[in-house]
C-alpha cells in the first residue's frame, strides 16, 4: 500500500417534528405544492423566526446520543447567500455556537472497535425544492424552513466500508431516537462525503474532492472506493488531484464532476439579531437526558450480556429497530432469548422477507410467539412440531391451542415408537448398511422417516437413540 | 360617538389626507375605509381607539393595501399577512386611512428618497419632514390624525416629529412587537407613533405594546395603565440635561426654549442637573450607527429578489432577475449603503468594522447608562435646529456632532425616548427630547405631560391649504 | 483598508447583486472614503477584552415556540405576490445545476 485515505463525512438529517424550525407551518411531506408554507417560509418582508422548541429538544437528544458536549445558551447565526430555494437570502444555522461539539462514534468492523470523533453538530434550516424541466425551474417552499440537524465528523475514516459503517451508526441512532425517519433514499438523511488520498508517508493531507449527496449506504461504500482509486490512479500518472465536487452516478458505479470548488465563498457570517441568546432550562435539559430511549449500542451490548445472543444475532437484530423491538416485546414474555432470536431471525425473517412484511405489521403477536418459543425450550413441543405451529400463528392464529394439542398428540411411550423404528429399519436396508459402515448421517435419515411416520408428534432426540440402539443390537444378535 | 359620526369621521381623515396629498406628499397610498368600518359594526365601541382613524407608516404589512416601504422594488407587493401592530390596531377599533410615506426602506432621516417623492414639512412645504417616518409626522402635524405609525432605527420618529411639531414616541426596544414591519437594522429597529398630546401617547403605548411570541425580542415585562397618574408633579424627581448637546447649542430660540422648559421643570419641582458623557464616545455614535445599521440592512433586504413579490423583472437567468430588479428597484442612495454594509460583514472584515462597531456600541451604553445614572429622566433639544430646506438637507454630509446625533444613543441602548414640541425657531417647530429608563415609559410620559403643561403645546395642528 | 477601486466596487455590487453606473460606482468610492474615516474614528476606542453588544440589554430568552402548527397559507395566497407560476409552483428559467 503506497497511500493512505481519509475520508470526512457531512451529515444533514431532517428532523421529524410537526413544525418548522423557525415557523409555526406544518411539516408535511408529500403534499400540493406550496401548500404547507407560511409567511415566514416565503420569507415576506416584515416576518422574523421564531425557534421550535421539539427541535431543540431533538438537536440536543442527537448531542447527547453522540456523547458531545452541549452549549447551554443556544445562538444563531446567518449564512449569506443567494440560490433560489433560499428564500430570505441567507440561512439561520449556528457557526459561532453549534449547538453540539466534540462528540464520538465507535465503528465495528470485523470485530475491530474504531472511533471517529465529530467535530460539531448545529441546527440549521432546509431549502426550497427545485424540479427541472425544460427550460424551468418549478419552486416547492414547503421543504423550506424544515429543521435540519448538520453533523460534521473528524476527517478519520480511512475506507469506503468505514464512511459506510459510520453512516450507518449515524443513521440507526437518529432512528432510534425517534428524531428523524432518517430515510436516505427519501433524503430526509443527505450525505456529503470529502476524500484525499496521499502518500503514506506524507503528513499532509492530500488534495480533497467532495461527493456530494449520496443516497444509500452501499453507495457511500462505492462512491468512496471508486473515488479513492481515480485519485491513487491520478498521483500514480505523478498528476495533481483537483479539489472539485463531484456526484455519484449509479449506472456506472462512477463519481463524475459537479462543478469546481468556488475559491471559498464568503458567506458574511453575523448573528442573527432576530433571535436573542436562548437560555436552556438545565432542568429540561437533564429532562431530556433521562428520557432517551435506549440507543442501538445499548442494545446491541444488553443482548450479548444479559440475553447470552451472539454478535451476528445481536447485530441483526440491533440493525432493524422494529424487528429488535418486536423481539424485545416477546422477551417481556419469554426467558428464552436464543430461541426466541433463533426463530425469530430464521423462520420470521424468512417469512417477513418472502411477504414484505415489516415485523410492525407481523399478525402474530409477541406473546404468542414467547409462548411457543418456551414450550420448545422445556420441550413441550418438540422442534419439529414448532415449525408447523409456526406457519400457523404467523397467519394468526392462537398459540395456546396450538401448542395443547401438539403436546397430546405426542408419542412418547417407548414401548409404542420401539415397534415402528423395527418397522423403519426394515424397510431401510441401504441406510442402515450405510450406518453400518460408519455413515453417521444414516441415522438422520433414519430418524426423518420415523417423524413422517409419526407425523412429527415424537422427540427426534428419543427418536434417533432408539435407531441407533435397535441397530446395534440387531448387530450383536448376528 | 355613534356609527354614523364614525364612519363620517373616517371619511373626513381620508378626504383630508387625499386632499392633503398635493401638498405633502404624505401617502404612499390611501385605504378607502369602507370595508373596516363594516366590520367595525361589529365591535364594541368601548375599544380604546374605536373608529380612530390612523395613519400608518408603508413599511408596516397590511392584508389590505400594498406595503411597499417606499421603495422601488417593492411596488405591487400586497402583503398576505398583518403585522402583530396591524392586528392590534384593527383590534382596537383603529381605522386605517393610510400608508405614509417615508425614506426608502427607512433609510434616511429626511424622507427626500421616497419612492413617491419628498414629503413637505406642514409649516414650510419647502422643507423636509424629517424622516424616514415623514409622512405620518407631517399627517398629524396637519391634524388629518390624531394617531399614526412610524418606526424608529436611528431617530426616525422623533426627528420627524421635532421637524413637525408633533409628538413622537420611540419605547423600550422590545416593547411593541416589530413582526410585520419591514426591518432596517434588526437590533435598532423599534416601532414608534405620533400624537398630538402625552394623553394620546400613553393610550397608543397600551394599545401597542406587550409581548408577541412572533418576535422572540419582544418583552414580557408588563404593560401598565399608561394613563394614570399623568399629571402629578414632580417633586422628588431628578432631571438631567443632556450637558454635551445644551453646551453646543447656539444662542437663540432652540436654546431660549429649552432654558424656558428646564425653568418650567424646576419650578414643578423636579431637580435639574447637567450631565455629560465621554467626548470620544459621544462622537463615535454616529460611525457606531453607520456601520451596525449599514451591516444588518445588507443582509436584512437579501430577501428583495425580484422572484417573488414586488418588482420582478424578465430576465433568463435567476442572476439576472435578481440583478435587473435590485439594480432598478433599490435607488442608488440604498445600493450604495447596502454596498458599505455588506463589506464590513466580509470574514477578513468582520472583526475590524462590524464587530468592533458592536464593541463600541457597548462601551457607549455604558458611558449612555453611567452619565444617566439616578435620574428619572434625561432631556435635550431633540435637533438643534427647525427643519431644514429640502434643498439644502439633500446634499448635507453626516456629521459626527453629538448634538445631531444624540437620539441614536437610546437606539444602542434600547431605552425608551420621545419628542414633544417645545418652541419654534424661525417658525419652525422644534421639539424635546425626553428620554427614560428601560420600560419607564410612564415615567417618561409623566414628565411629557409636565412639559405639555409649560409649554401649551397641546394638539396643536397646523392647518395646510385652507 | 477601505480604499477601494471603482472595480473593486463593482465587483461587491455585483455579489450583491446589483450594479452600478460608472457615475454611481465613483459615488461608492466616495462612501468608503467616508466609511475609513468612522473606522479611523471607532480606532482611537480601545475595545480590548469588550464583548461585541449584538442586541439591546443583550437580551437573553428562554422562550422556545412550542411545537403545534397553525393554518398553513393557502396555494393562492402563497404564491398571489409571485409573477411567474403553473400548477401552484413558482416558476423560474432553468437554474443551471
Amino acid at each position: 500500500m503506497k497511500y493512505r485515505t481519509t475520508v470526512g463525512v457531512e451529515i444533514h438529517c431532517e428532523l421529524r417534528t410537526e413544525t418548522k424550525m423557525f415557523s409555526s407551518a406544518p411539516v408535511s411531506f408529500h403534499k400540493v405544492p406550496n401548500s404547507m408554507v407560511n409567511e415566514i417560509d416565503l420569507a415576506l418582508p416584515g416576518t422574523l423566526p421564531s425557534v421550535n422548541k421539539k427541535a431543540v429538544e431533538y438537536a440536543l437528544a442527537a448531542c447527547m446520543a453522540l456523547d458531545m458536549e452541549i452549549d447551554p445558551v443556544v445562538r444563531f447565526d446567518r449564512k449569506n447567500y443567494y440560490y433560489p430555494d433560499l428564500p430570505k437570502g441567507y440561512q439561520i444555522t449556528q457557526q459561532f455556537h453549534p449547538v453540539g461539539k466534540n462528540g464520538h462514534v465507535f465503528l465495528q468492523i470485523d470485530g475491530i472497535k474504531k472511533e471517529i470523533r465529530i467535530e460539531r453538530l448545529h441546527m440549521e434550516e432546509d431549502t426550497a425544492q427545485m424540479f427541472h424541466k425544460g427550460n424551468h425551474t418549478y419552486i416547492d417552499y414547503n421543504r423550506a424552513g424544515i429543521p435540519l440537524i448538520e453533523i460534521v465528523s473528524a476527517p478519520e475514516m480511512s475506507s469506503g466500508n468505514e464512511a459506510a459503517a459510520y453512516v450507518e451508526i449515524l443513521r440507526n441512532t437518529l432512528y432510534y431516537l425517534g428524531v428523524s425517519d432518517a430515510k436516505m433514499e427519501e433524503g430526509s438523511l443527505r450525505c456529503d462525503i470529502n476524500v484525499s488520498v496521499r502518500p503514506w508517508d506524507s503528513e499532509k493531507l492530500g488534495v480533497k474532492t467532495e461527493i456530494k449527496n449520496l443516497n444509500s449506504i452501499s453507495n457511500i461504500r462505492k462512491a468512496v472506493d471508486y473515488e479513492v482509486s481515480r485519485q491513487i490512479e491520478i498521483l500514480d500518472a505523478g498528476k495533481e488531484v483537483e479539489p472539485v465536487t463531484l456526484r455519484f452516478e449509479e449506472v456506472s458505479g462512477k463519481t463524475v464532476f459537479m462543478r469546481r470548488k468556488e475559491e471559498s465563498v464568503d458567506y458574511r457570517y453575523f448573528p442573527e439579531p432576530n433571535i436573542p441568546a436562548i437560555e436552556l432550562d438545565p432542568e429540561w435539559i437533564g429532562l431530556i437526558r433521562a428520557n432517551l430511549p435506549e440507543l442501538p449500542e445499548q442494545r446491541r451490548v444488553r443482548y450479548l450480556r444479559e440475553y447470552g445472543l451472539s454478535e451476528y444475532e445481536a447485530g441483526v437484530l440491533v440493525q432493524d429497530k422494529e424487528l429488535s423491538d418486536y423481539f424485545d416485546k416477546m422477551c417481556a414474555h419469554t426467558k428464552s432469548y436464543k430461541t426466541a432470536s433463533k426463530y425469530l431471525l430464521t423462520g420470521v425473517l424468512g417469512y417477513m422477507n418472502a411477504g414484505k412484511i415489516r415485523p410492525e405489521d407481523l399478525k402474530m403477536k409477541p406473546a404468542d410467539f414467547a409462548l411457543l418459543c418456551d414450550a420448545v425450550t422445556d420441550k413441550t413441543v418438540y422442534s419439529s412440531q414448532a415449525k408447523s405451529i409456526l406457519t400457523e400463528i404467523l397467519e394468526g392464529a392462537d398459540a395456546k391451542n396450538l401448542i395443547q394439542s401438539a403436546n397430546k398428540g405426542k408419542v412418547s411411550d417407548i414401548g409404542e415408537l420401539a415397534e415402528t423404528v423395527k418397522q423403519v429399519i426394515g424397510e431401510n436396508p441401504e441406510a442402515v448398511k450405510d450406518y453400518k459402515s460408519g455413515k453417521d448421517r444414516a441415522i438422520g435419515y433414519l430418524t426423518g422417516k420415523m417423524m413422517k411416520k409419526t407425523g412429527g408428534m415424537a422427540d427426534p432426540a428419543v427418536i434417533s437413540r432408539l435407531i441407533k440402539e435397535e441397530i446395534d443390537k440387531s448387530e450383536r444378535e448376528w | 360617538m355613534n356609527y354614523e359620526e364614525i364612519r363620517k369621521k373616517a371619511y373626513a381623515a381620508y378626504n383630508e389626507c387625499s386632499r392633503l396629498q398635493e401638498y405633502l406628499n404624505a401617502s404612499a397610498s390611501l385605504i378607502d375605509p369602507e370595508s373596516q368600518l363594516a366590520e367595525l359594526e361589529q365591535l364594541s365601541c368601548d375599544l380604546p381607539l374605536y373608529g380612530e382613524p390612523v395613519a400608518v407608516k408603508d413599511n408596516v404589512c397590511t392584508k389590505i393595501a400594498d406595503t411597499t416601504a417606499s421603495s422601488g422594488i417593492l411596488q405591487g407587493f400586497r402583503p398576505v399577512y398583518d403585522a402583530h401592530i396591524t392586528t392590534l390596531l384593527h383590534d382596537a377599533g383603529a381605522v386605517m386611512v393610510a400608508k405614509t410615506s417615508m425614506d426608502e426602506l427607512a433609510m434616511g432621516g429626511t424622507n427626500l428618497s421616497a419612492f413617491t417623492g419628498a414629503v413637505n414639512n406642514p409649516y414650510d412645504l419647502n422643507r423636509v419632514s424629517g424622516g424616514s417616518s415623514g409622512g405620518s409626522a407631517a399627517l398629524a402635524a396637519a391634524g388629518a390624525v390624531r394617531f399614526a405609525i412610524g418606526s424608529d432605527t436611528g431617530d426616525s420618529v422623533r426627528k420627524p416629529a421635532s421637524y413637525c411639531g408633533v409628538i413622537g414616541v420611540k419605547p423600550t426596544y422590545g416593547r411593541i412587537s416589530r413582526y410585520g414591519v419591514i426591518p432596517y437594522a434588526s437590533s435598532l429597529d423599534t416601532v414608534g407613533y405620533f400624537t398630538l398630546n402625552v394623553k394620546d401617547a400613553a393610550k397608543m403605548l397600551k394599545v401597542l405594546a406587550g409581548r408577541d411570541d412572533r418576535d422572540m425580542t419582544s418583552s414580557y415585562e408588563p404593560v401598565p395603565d399608561y394613563s394614570v397618574n399623568l399629571n402629578t408633579d414632580l417633586t422628588g424627581k431628578k432631571i438631567a440635561v443632556f450637558g454635551n448637546v445644551y453646551d453646543a447649542l447656539e444662542p437663540g430660540e432652540v436654546k431660549e426654549s429649552l432654558d424656558r422648559v428646564i425653568d418650567g421643570l424646576r419650578k414643578k419641582g423636579a431637580a435639574i442637573e447637567f450631565v455629560r458623557m465621554d467626548p470620544v464616545l459621544a462622537e463615535s455614535c454616529m460611525a457606531v450607527y453607520f456601520i451596525i445599521s449599514n451591516c444588518e440592512a445588507s443582509s436584512n433586504h437579501s430577501n428583495l429578489d425580484g422572484t417573488r413579490f414586488g418588482l420582478q423583472k424578465e430576465a433568463d437567468s435567476f442572476t439576472q432577475i435578481m440583478m435587473k430588479s435590485r439594480t432598478e428597484g433599490f435607488s442608488h442612495f440604498v445600493r450604495k449603503k447596502l454596498l458599505i454594509g455588506s463589506y464590513g460583514l466580509y470574514e477578513d472584515n468582520r472583526e475590524e468594522i462590524f464587530v468592533k462597531a458592536q464593541k463600541v456600541r457597548r462601551l457607549i451604553v455604558e458611558e449612555y447608562h453611567r452619565m444617566c445614572e439616578g435620574y428619572d429622566a434625561l432631556i435635550a433639544p431633540a435637533c438643534p435646529h427647525g427643519a431644514p430646506l429640502k434643498s439644502e438637507a439633500e446634499n448635507a454630509p453626516l456629521s459626527d456632532r453629538i448634538e445631531d446625533n444624540h437620539m441614536i444613543l437610546t437606539n444602542f441602548s434600547g431605552d425608551p425616548s420621545m419628542s414633544v414640541p417645545m418652541g419654534f425657531e424661525n417658525g419652525m417647530p422644534v421639539g424635546l427630547l425626553i428620554s427614560a429608563k428601560a420600560f419607564d415609559e410612564a415615567g417618561m410620559f409623566r414628565v411629557a405631560a409636565e412639559v405639555e403643561e409649560i409649554t401649551g403645546f397641546k394638539d396643536t395642528v397646523r392647518e395646510v391649504g385652507k | 483598508m477601505a480604499d477601494l477601486t471603482k472595480e473593486q466596487v463593482l465587483e461587491l455590487a455585483h455579489r450583491l447583486m446589483f450594479d452600478l453606473s460608472g457615475e454611481e460606482a465613483e459615488q461608492a468610492v466616495k462612501e468608503f472614503t467616508e466609511l475609513e474615516r468612522y473606522l479611523t474614528l471607532l480606532r482611537r476606542i480601545d475595545t480590548e477584552g469588550v464583548e461585541p453588544m449584538v442586541l439591546p440589554f443583550d437580551r437573553r430568552t428562554a422562550f422556545l415556540r412550542e411545537d403545534e402548527p397553525e393554518k398553513p397559507l393557502t396555494q393562492e395566497d402563497a404564491l398571489s405576490n409571485v409573477r411567474h407560476k403553473e400548477d401552484g409552483y413558482a416558476v423560474l428559467p432553468r437554474v443551471v445545476k
